[in-house]
């Protein structure tokens, strides 16, 4: 099987489109999920989706080498940025507005721990609406991290924030996820 | 395993849950893929044909400096008079001299004229001329 980024190689020097359908199906199934963490219809994530894969074909030329599934992460998290601002969601990202380090604080210490094993009844919709309803930067922390599988240093890096707020509200996002799915044991 | 990443994988698990592989609005994307394929190619194809370029002058310029170079630490006259008078010392030196002197095509031709002239001169006459 063709690495991620031969078949980049292949659509941007070649001219190949059929190896940029083969990326654009590879990568469909994550891309999607993270969209609809990340846009509150299904028909948004869908716009945005074609957004993110429009803008990866017009930016191809410039590909020089690298992971291709962060690279994508971060672009369809902008395609997903621009569509909550032309439907007037766009939340700030801002540290000082209540979802960074100091309402991590507050959280009540539930850390979970190495021994406890975290079993939950909850449904996929159920999901998606928990994680819809965390806090801006918690939720967008956290789908970079399991769906774009971004380390922090970039999480941070890409969200203008430093590395330690990405953590914490990685930590809330988990936290509050457990509060509201572990409840259906 | 950390409880943590429990969550995390659960979390991937269900929000994947009942995603169609099947991209959507793909047609439209290889569409556009299509239109700018061609930009992509041209322009790959150009910086391509810069670099090649850019190579090739880089070696030309290298292969001149060494010319330039090799000119340059050739004998200069004033110091090819110089050896005619310490070869003139020697008993063969006049065989070398002349020698050199017929070589050396590109040198000042006044020299050479000279050079072969002391061959037959006394020693002493051709220090008097200089």
């Amino acid at each position: 099987m063709k690495e991620d980024s031969e078949l980049l190689f292949a659509y941007s020097r070649r001219g190949d489109v059929e190896s940029l359908s083969a990326l654009v199906r590879r990568h469909a199934v994550w891309m999607q999920a993270f969209l609809r963490g990340l846009l509150p219809t299904a028909e948004d994530a869908e716009d945005a989706f074609q957004e993110t894969w429009v803008r990866v074909v017009k930016s191809a030329g410039n590909y020089r080498g690298g992971k291709v599934k962060p690279y994508l992460a971060v672009v369809a998290r902008s395609a997903a940025i621009d569509r909550l601002r032309q439907i007037g969601r766009l939340v700030s990202l801002d540290v000082e507005d209540g979802e960074g380090a100091s309402a991590a604080e507050q959280l009540p210490d539930e850390s979970p721990s190495p021994g406890e094993r975290f079993e939950s009844k909850a449904t996929a919709e159920d999901v998606r609406e928990a994680v819809r309803a965390l806090p801006e930067g918690p939720r967008q922390v956290l789908l970079m991290r399991i769906e774009g599988e971004l380390s922090f240093k970039e999480i941070a890096s890409e969200l203008g924030v430093p590395l330690g707020t990405a953590l914490t509200w990685m930590r809330t996002a988990t936290l509050k996820l457990k509060e509201m799915l572990g409840g259906s044991k | 395993m950390n409880e943590y990443r429990d969550i995390e994988d659960f979390v991937k698990g269900r929000l994947e849950e009942g995603v169609a592989s099947s991209p959507p609005r793909l047609a439209e994307i290889e569409r556009a893929a299509a239109a700018e394929s061609f930009a992509h190619v041209a322009e790959h194809r150009s910086r391509r044909r810069c670099t090649v370029a850019m190579l090739v002058a880089a070696s030309l310029a290298i292969v001149f400096s060494f010319a330039i170079l090799h000119i340059d630490s050739s004998p200069k006259p004033e110091n090819t008079v110089a050896c005619v008078i310490d070869l003139l010392r020697t008993a063969d030196g006049a065989e070398t001299l002349s020698a050199t002197a017929t070589d050396s095509e590109s040198e000042e031709t006044a020299v050479a004229e000279m050079l072969l002239a002391w061959q037959d001169a006394p020693y002493e006459s051709a220090i008097a001329d200089l």
